[in-house]
């Protein structure tokens, strides 16, 4: 009796640290539910054994580059990355520029939601042209749909920023150094923040323009994806499927990690 | 710890026919506003809502563009200034420990650091406060910020403080205590002390002198020698009889010119 309820009082502390894991394990019950007992057709759903085997096969010696979605996957995720560092570094440039001066804030905010409002899909035949199908046209959709975001949260980090703060540090002469670093840690919870938004954002462009049109080598999640759906090879498919939600996931929960232990919970 | 008077009593805090208008909309909060303070002297600024006495504050701080006058600061661009805002609670980064937030004015290198620190402290344990300085804003209460601004204004050891109600978040007994030996902390360093104020006891305990900013706007205020309707020279009072103030005649005398001259009267 005693053992029993030791058992069950670890398992809700176990489930109190991790409450994410239920809907986990949900998803693959229902996921494996509908698949394996045929519900829905193997050609729209692969089980998740299938899935399973696809990545395995892309790893064994010997195995086609074609079908590689771990190979894949570092193409766009390095697209990826490198459209959302510019964006972020762009985005933090000139939101803490806008954020500073009411004014620049007021003159810049209708071009920042025009751009917001415009799908990045829509630029990317222009962009593809002007870097003569290279990889810069994916990574420039990629700035092209998160600079905005980054703009817009960062800029009103900084008019967030409370004015007595602002004015202890003027009048008690703080030193810059001190002054630009405690406003820095001020702000990073918007910066995180508009980094967060950007990084889902920046891999939704990357697949998105992958699909729509295949980088010259071929290397590319979307292309992959687009390829296997054509040739109803379900399992690679969905084998794309949940490298790009895993990465996602697992970027945004680092992210976090990194804001709680930066800023705390005081 | 007794501290010496930095500044000599020739370095007194000066404003001549100060004047400040809001811009949009263009409102003139207060104008001809005049005062003299001398080092380890006290004044208060009292008056109703709203009729400039922050702004007066802010623009003695430099925060606040005076549209006319002048502010003749005790040892010109070289004073130190300390600033408690009436936003006590915003003027804390939250990502810091009270400790951090209070050594943010030390000079550059360890030894500044670990100087102002001990400042802070020594502060702490001459005003009676028992601030637990490793909590984060976040953690305390009112009060506990209120009193860790103090610490924060008089630690960088100022020539001229300017603190905006820097009582009112306090329960009486602290504040009591707390008024006590903010009175004698300020008279030993000899720092010129200008503080916004909304009750009496306050006023009565704590200043050598108080403005009074009438309700009126366009008005000209005084605390210079000439002008004694509004300068009320707090030091008729008999202090050790404080605490007994309500039936006290002086007491009684002063609340009501005090009120008389905010236009309550």
């Amino acid at each position: 009796m005693a053992d029993g309820g030791r058992r069950g009082a670890t398992r809700w502390a176990l489930l109190r640290r991790h409450p994410w894991m239920p809907s986990f394990v949900l998803l693959l019950a229902v996921w494996g539910l509908v698949s394996e007992l045929g519900w829905v057709g193997s050609t729209l759903v692969a089980t998740p054994a299938e899935v399973a085997d696809a990545f395995v096969a892309a790893t064994r010696p010997g195995a086609p580059d074609g079908r590689n979605v771990w190979l894949h996957a570092n193409g766009t995720l390095g697209r990826a990355a490198t459209g959302w560092a510019i964006a972020l570094g762009l985005g933090l440039l000139v939101g803490l520029g806008a954020g500073a001066r009411r004014l620049v804030y007021a003159g810049s905010e209708p071009l920042v939601e025009l751009a917001r409002s415009v799908p990045p899909i829509m630029v990317f035949p222009v962009l593809l042209v002007a870097f003569d199908y290279s990889d810069g046209a994916y990574v420039g959709t990629i700035v092209f749909g998160c600079v905005p975001v980054m703009v817009i949260t960062v800029a009103r980090g900084v008019q967030a920023l409370s004015r007595p703060k602002l004015e202890v540090l003027r009048v008690h002469r703080v030193r810059s150094s001190v002054r630009a670093l405690a406003l820095v840690m001020e702000l990073l919870p918007s910066v995180v923040l508009g980094a967060r938004l950007t990084l889902s954002i920046s891999l939704v462009i990357a697949v998105v323009t992958e699909m729509v049109f295949s980088p010259r080598s071929g290397i590319a999640l979307g292309a992959l994806a687009k390829e296997a759906e054509v040739a109803f090879d379900t399992p690679v498919f969905y084998a794309a499927l949940v490298v790009i939600a895993s990465v996602g996931y697992l970027a945004n929960v680092g992210l976090r990690w990194i804001e709680e232990r930066l800023l705390g919970k005081g | 710890m007794a501290t010496t008077p930095r500044a000599s009593p020739d370095r007194a805090l000066e404003v001549i026919d100060l004047g400040a208008t809001y811009a949009d909309p263009p409102v003139t909060v207060f104008r001809d506003v005049s005062l003299c303070v001398s080092p380890g002297q006290v004044l208060g600024v009292f008056g109703p809502n709203g009729c400039g006495k922050t702004t007066l504050l802010r623009a003695i701080a430099g925060l606040h563009a005076a549209t006319s006058g002048t502010t003749r600061l005790p040892r010109g661009p070289d004073t130190r200034v300390a600033f408690v805002p009436q936003g006590y609670r915003q003027s804390f980064f939250g990502w810091a420990s009270l400790e951090l937030n209070l050594v943010m004015t030390a000079p550059a290198g360890l030894s500044g650091y670990r100087a102002t620190a001990a400042t802070m402290r020594r502060i702490c344990a001459e005003l009676g406060l028992d601030l637990d300085l490793s909590l984060r804003p976040g953690q305390c209460s009112g009060g506990m910020l209120q009193q860790a601004a103090l610490v924060r204004a008089l630690g960088s050891e100022p020539d001229l403080l300017l603190a905006d109600e820097p009582f009112s978040a306090l329960d009486v007994e602290i504040a009591g205590s707390l008024r006590r030996s903010f009175r004698a902390h300020v008279a030993e360093s000899g720092t010129i002390a200008l503080l916004v104020l909304h009750d009496l006891a306050s006023i009565v305990e704590l200043c050598d002198r108080v403005l009074v900013i009438p309700d009126k706007p366009y008005t000209t205020v005084s605390a210079g020698a000439h002008a004694e309707a509004v300068l009320l020279d707090n030091r008729l009072l008999d202090r050790r009889a404080a605490e007994g103030a309500a039936e006290d005649v002086s007491f009684v005398d002063l609340m009501k010119r005090v009120l008389e001259g905010a236009g309550h009267g």
